[in-house]
Parts: C-alpha cells; sequence; structure tokens
C-alpha cells in the first residue's frame, strides 16, 4: 500500500482526507511543518497532500526545506487551499508543488484521482 | 609727478585776461593744467557741450551776452564739470545769484591770485564729485525702493508696517485685497482691527512686553492664527513677524499668508487618510475572521459529503435529502464568505498583481468556454463577436478573468431566455482594444438602482430569490478594475437586458477618434 502525508492542522480535515483515501491508501497525519520533515525523514511517504495556510511554518516554506533536503527532494507534493482565486492552480505550481487541490473537497474523485496520478492505489 | 594735468575751459572774451589767466594757471606749481580758451558765447556753449574739461572758469560779461545766462544754459547740457564765475567788480547780489544758479565759487578778476584761483578750481572739482557720489547714491536708493515697493505691491501675502504703538503705517496691495480695507482707511489704525476679539488681550500684552524691553515670543518666528476682515469673517492665517529699529524707533513688518485653501487640503487629506486607515484596518478583520468562519465550514461540508456516501447504506432516502439540504447551505455559506474575502483582500490592497502581456481574445474564449461547460440553461445562446485582430495588451489575466468570470455568471444567472454576448471593440487605428462588453437580454436593471448595483450588499429585491447570489460580485469586479486602472460601466433598460463594459484607459483617446471619424 502507498503512503500518502496529509499535513493539516485541523484534524476534521485531515479525518476527512484520511476517510476518502484510507480504503486504498496508508494515510500519514501530520499537524505541523516541523513534526511532517521529522516523520518524512524517518518514514518517507509517497505521495504528500501539504495544505498551504498552516500556524508557524507556512505550505511553501515546507515545501522549500522537502526540496533542500536530499532524501526528499523528489517528494511529489500536491498543494491543499482553501478557497482557489483564479490562476492559483498555475501559482502553485510555479511555486514547485507537483499537483493542487482546493478546499473545501466537494469532489471525492477529484482528490482521489489527483493522488493517483502520484501513486497508484491499492 | 604722474598727475594728470586739469583740464580748464575758460571762457573770456578779453584776451589780456585770457593772458592774466594763462600766466595765473602757470605760475602754480605741484598742478599742471591744460587750459582751453573760448573767446564767445558760442564757441563756449560748445566746449561746454563737449565736456572734455574738468572745471570751466566763466566770464560774467562775455561776448555781450550774459554769464550768468551762460551758467543757466550750461546747466541744461549733461556736462557736470563745475563752473567758477569770474567778474570785474565784487556784488554781492551777483554773487548769492551765481552761487543759485549752481556756480561752484565766485571769483573777482582783480582779486585774482594763483593760490586763489588754484584754491578753488581744486575746491570746485572736489565738491563735484561730492555732490556726483551723492546723486549716484541717491539714484542707488531710489532704485533699491522701487524695486522693494514693486517686490511688496505685487505680493499676494499681506504685508503690514507697523510703528511702536501698533498703528498701520504702510499696507500692500494684498493686505487690501485680503482683509478688505483700503490702503487710507487703515493706514494709522490699531493692528487689533485685523484679528479677531479675541486675539487682542494676548496681543495687546505681547507688545506692552516687547514695548518694556521684554523678548517677543513671535518675532522671527511664522504662528499660525486667524485674521479678521473687513466684512467680518475670520479666516487662518500664517503670520510671519520682524522687528527693526531706525532713527526713527522700532517698527514691525508682519508677512500675513491666507491659508484658508491650505488648511482645507490639510483637513480633506487628514480626513481621507483616516477613512483609509479604517477601511484598510476593515478589510484586514474581514479577511482574518473569514478564515476561521470558512474552515468549519470546510469540515461541515467534507464529512456531509462523506456521508451522502452511504457507504454502510443504513441511511434513508429522507437521511439523504436531508444531508443534501445541509451541504447546499453550507456551500452557499462559504461562498459568501469567499467572496467577502475577495472583496476585503481587494480593497486592502493586498492582492498581488501579476501583469504581462495578455490576449484578450484568448482570455475572453476561455472563460466563454468554461462558463458555457456549466451553465444550465439551454434557452440562453452564448455568443462570442471577437474582430480579427486585437492587439495583445499589458495586463493581469487572471483578475479580468475573474472580472469578465463574475459579469457572465451574473448575465446567465438574470437571463432567462434569449443570448448573452460577449464582444471586444478594438481601436480601427491600431487595433488596440478599447473595451470589452457583455451584453444580456435579461430582466435589466431600473435606472434609479444603476448606481448601487456596484454597492456591496445592496441587491436588488428580485436578485435576493435568485440562488448563490451573495450581493457581492459586480463590488469585486469593480474594485478588479479600479485595481487594473480600467472603468466598468454599466447600460440597462428594464425588461430588455444589460451591457456592463470594461473601458480600457487607451479606449478614451482612440474612442473618441473613431467617433470623430464615424
Amino acid at each position: 500500500m502507498h503512503k500518502v502525508a496529509v499535513v493539516d492542522d485541523n484534524a476534521d480535515n485531515r479525518l476527512i482526507i484520511r476517510t476518502i483515501l484510507e480504503d486504498q491508501y496508508e494515510i500519514m497525519e501530520f499537524s505541523s511543518g516541523i513534526e511532517a520533515i521529522e516523520g518524512f525523514r524517518k518514514n518517507k511517504p509517497d505521495v504528500v497532500i501539504l495544505d498551504i495556510s498552516l500556524p508557524e511554518m507556512d505550505g511553501t516554506e515546507i515545501l522549500r526545506r522537502i526540496r533542500e533536503d536530499s532524501a526528499l527532494h523528489d517528494l511529489p507534493v500536491v498543494a491543499l487551499t482553501a478557497h482557489a482565486m483564479v490562476g492559483d492552480r498555475e501559482k502553485y505550481l510555479a511555486a514547485g508543488f507537483n499537483d493542487y487541490v482546493a478546499k473545501p473537497i466537494l469532489d471525492m474523485n477529484v482528490l482521489f484521482s489527483t493522488i493517483q496520478r502520484w501513486a497508484p492505489g491499492t | 609727478m604722474g598727475r594728470q594735468p586739469i583740464r580748464v575751459l575758460l571762457i573770456e572774451d578779453s584776451e589780456p585776461d585770457y593772458i592774466l589767466t594763462r600766466r595765473a594757471l602757470s605760475s602754480i606749481e605741484n598742478e599742471t593744467f591744460d587750459l582751453e580758451w573760448a573767446s564767445t558765447w558760442q564757441t563756449g556753449i560748445e566746449a561746454i557741450r563737449r565736456a572734455t574739461h574738468h572745471v570751466c572758469l566763466l566770464d560774467y560779461r562775455i561776448g555781450g551776452g550774459d554769464g550768468l545766462e551762460l551758467l543757466k544754459e550750461s546747466r541744461e547740457t549733461s556736462c557736470k564739470a563745475p563752473v567758477i564765475l569770474l567778474t570785474g567788480v565784487s556784488d554781492h547780489r551777483l554773487d548769492v545769484e551765481a552761487m543759485e544758479l549752481g556756480a561752484a565759487d565766485f571769483l573777482v578778476k582783480d582779486q585774482l591770485t594763483p593760490p586763489l584761483l588754484e584754491r578753488s578750481i581744486r575746491y570746485a572739482i572736489a565738491q563735484s564729485g561730492a555732490i556726483a557720489e551723492l546723486n549716484r547714491r541717491h539714484d542707488e536708493l531710489r532704485a533699491s525702493e522701487l524695486r522693494f515697493r514693486s517686490v511688496v505691491q505685487s505680493a499676494a501675502d499681506a504685508i503690514v508696517l507697523a510703528d511702536d504703538s501698533g498703528r498701520i503705517i504702510f499696507w500692500n496691495k494684498g493686505a487690501e485685497s485680503m482683509f478688505g480695507y483700503q490702503d487710507e482707511e487703515v493706514t494709522g489704525t490699531s493692528l487689533e482691527v485685523l484679528m479677531p476679539e479675541s486675539y487682542r488681550d494676548r496681543h495687546r500684552a505681547g507688545f506692552e512686553r516687547f514695548r518694556m524691553g521684554g523678548r517677543s515670543q513671535i518675532i522671527g518666528k511664522t504662528i499660525e492664527l486667524e485674521g479678521l476682515r473687513k466684512d467680518g469673517t475670520i479666516f487662518p492665517i500664517e503670520l510671519s513677524l520682524a522687528s527693526w529699529t531706525s532713527g526713527d524707533g522700532t517698527f514691525f513688518t508682519g508677512i500675513v499668508r491666507d491659508i484658508t485653501e491650505r488648511k482645507r487640503t490639510e483637513e480633506m487629506r487628514r480626513a481621507k487618510e483616516a477613512a483609509e486607515q479604517a477601511s484598510r484596518a476593515k478589510s484586514g478583520f474581514v479577511a482574518r475572521i473569514s478564515h476561521e468562519l470558512r474552515t468549519p465550514l470546510h469540515a461541515i461540508i467534507g464529512f456531509t459529503n462523506l456521508l451522502l456516501q452511504n457507504k454502510p447504506g443504513n441511511l434513508t432516502s429522507n437521511d439523504l435529502d436531508f444531508l443534501d439540504r445541509i451541504l447546499l447551505n453550507a456551500k452557499g455559506q462559504l461562498q459568501l464568505i469567499n467572496t467577502l474575502l475577495d472583496l476585503s483582500k481587494v480593497e486592502a490592497g493586498r492582492v498581488e498583481m501579476n501583469v504581462g502581456p495578455v490576449s484578450l481574445d484568448s482570455v475572453v474564449r476561455e472563460v466563454v468556454k468554461q462558463l458555457e461547460g456549466e451553465r444550465d440553461n439551454a434557452d440562453v445562446e452564448l455568443e462570442v463577436s471577437i474582430p480579427d485582430t486585437v492587439k495583445p495588451i499589458e495586463t493581469d489575466a487572471n483578475k479580468l478573468k475573474q472580472v469578465l468570470i463574475n459579469l457572465i455568471d451574473n448575465a446567465l444567472k438574470f437571463t432567462e431566455r434569449g443570448k448573452i454576448s460577449v464582444g471586444i471593440s478594438v481601436s480601427p487605428v491600431d487595433f488596440q482594444p478599447t473595451r470589452i462588453d457583455v451584453s444580456d437580454t435579461g430582466r435589466g436593471i431600473p435606472p434609479d438602482r444603476l448606481d448601487d448595483i456596484f454597492e456591496p450588499f445592496l441587491q436588488l429585491p428580485s436578485e435576493a430569490t435568485q440562488p448563490g447570489g451573495t450581493g457581492l460580485g459586480l463590488s469585486i469586479c469593480r474594485s478588479l478594475c479600479d485595481l487594473l486602472g480600467y472603468r466598468l460601466e454599466v447600460q440597462s433598460k428594464p425588461g430588455r437586458g444589460s451591457t456592463f463594459s470594461i473601458v480600457l484607459p487607451e479606449a478614451q483617446e482612440d474612442l473618441s477618434l473613431w467617433e470623430r471619424v464615424g
């Protein structure tokens, strides 16, 4: 089973994503960037779903650290943002994210197919 | 001896007297003289006009004429050389008359000795030099006075001079028009007429203190006060005060500037800044609160979605209907919050601009294509009208798209049947786009509401019944257009339809050209 890491400070959001994906993926939950990067070093996931607006270290900064880390730099990272503006997708892809999903997840299939692009489900 | 010889003009019709004079001059030591002799009235006046001499010795009786007449005439030429009158007899009356006519000296021939002649010549030259210097200084002073007067009189500021008892002794045209009094009305009156009652005690006290030898707190400074016009109006002034002392006593010069306009501008600027700051603070607050409001909604929507899957299969159709309603309401509220957040971001100036070359035709086609897929009313046609050539413009493509999405979305929402057309106009001269129009055949907007529709939360009553309307879409469009430097206009006929136009800035010139050509 491929491992999907969910980095979001909101437990409800993590649970929703877990519920959608857990039949086909092993889910790792992290509530902060520091915790996540430490966890990744011990147990590297196959895909990361990373909330952009986190307290303390925000998603863009966490992405930068992942890309700078020799062991983690090739991790596929999917940006998770609240309230998409026109052009947000292009903006986050340009910033180095591999993919992009908008909150709230109105269509579960969108999340599912996005994750599948980077790690096939079981 | 490096001394220049003194050039003497002798006007004398008697040859023996000429010889005597020449002899007297040549016997003077320490001084050399060049003597020019004119023996007639005519040659005399000509020599005076040439004015090559330092001093003129003029015989009282010359060629049957009167030396005094010649003296008078010589004064009217430009010759400034002193004239010494020579006469055969001593005559006090003549002496006085000659002096009055400007003669430097009056000598009696019989008493003439070389030392006397020498001294008289020397004094005459020295005196005329002193007079010339005095005249020069006088002229300078006059020119300076004229310069000063023209500066003072042409100044827009009021310039008021007062003596040490506080009486006005001079006042310029600027003061006249500022305070409304004529020069003669105020000259000699107290400065107090120019100040409102409330300032007079302080003025008197300050004046008294200064006169008693105390230091003034305002001399040499510029202060803000109030002035009183003849018509009784009080106005804000800026006063610069100086004092100076001459032989006649101590005087004060006040330069008064009417700062009504400046005060008004300052006030307006302060009010504007305060309003802008309040608006920014409000927008910042809205942005934060929106984030907090949104997060629980994400959870509500997410979990409702999960329940709607009905994975265990034990929910009734009634349960699922209720869940649908929860989801619909939550989504509606989320949209409202998101829109509010957009608006507050735009208003707080917290949106990044991303300007680059943009092809308007492809932007319009893209947006229309996207919305065409989403619309659900088959009775409405969505058409695009774009000229063959549209020059790319520098703009923020995403913000422009957002405006177009909102406008077309609105049009779709309020049009039951007919068509919505999106068109680009270009200048016929250089294909520069001038405007983008979104027209519908919908219900239209009553004329008295046209001004309101861009205001946040001022929805039309009929609009409120529409699903998913927040009343903020057009506010965002207008704020975004402001940000992009465009004008958002609307024209509407109730029952016939509305046209919203994004007017691009270059459009104004090109459009007028177009209209002229057309």
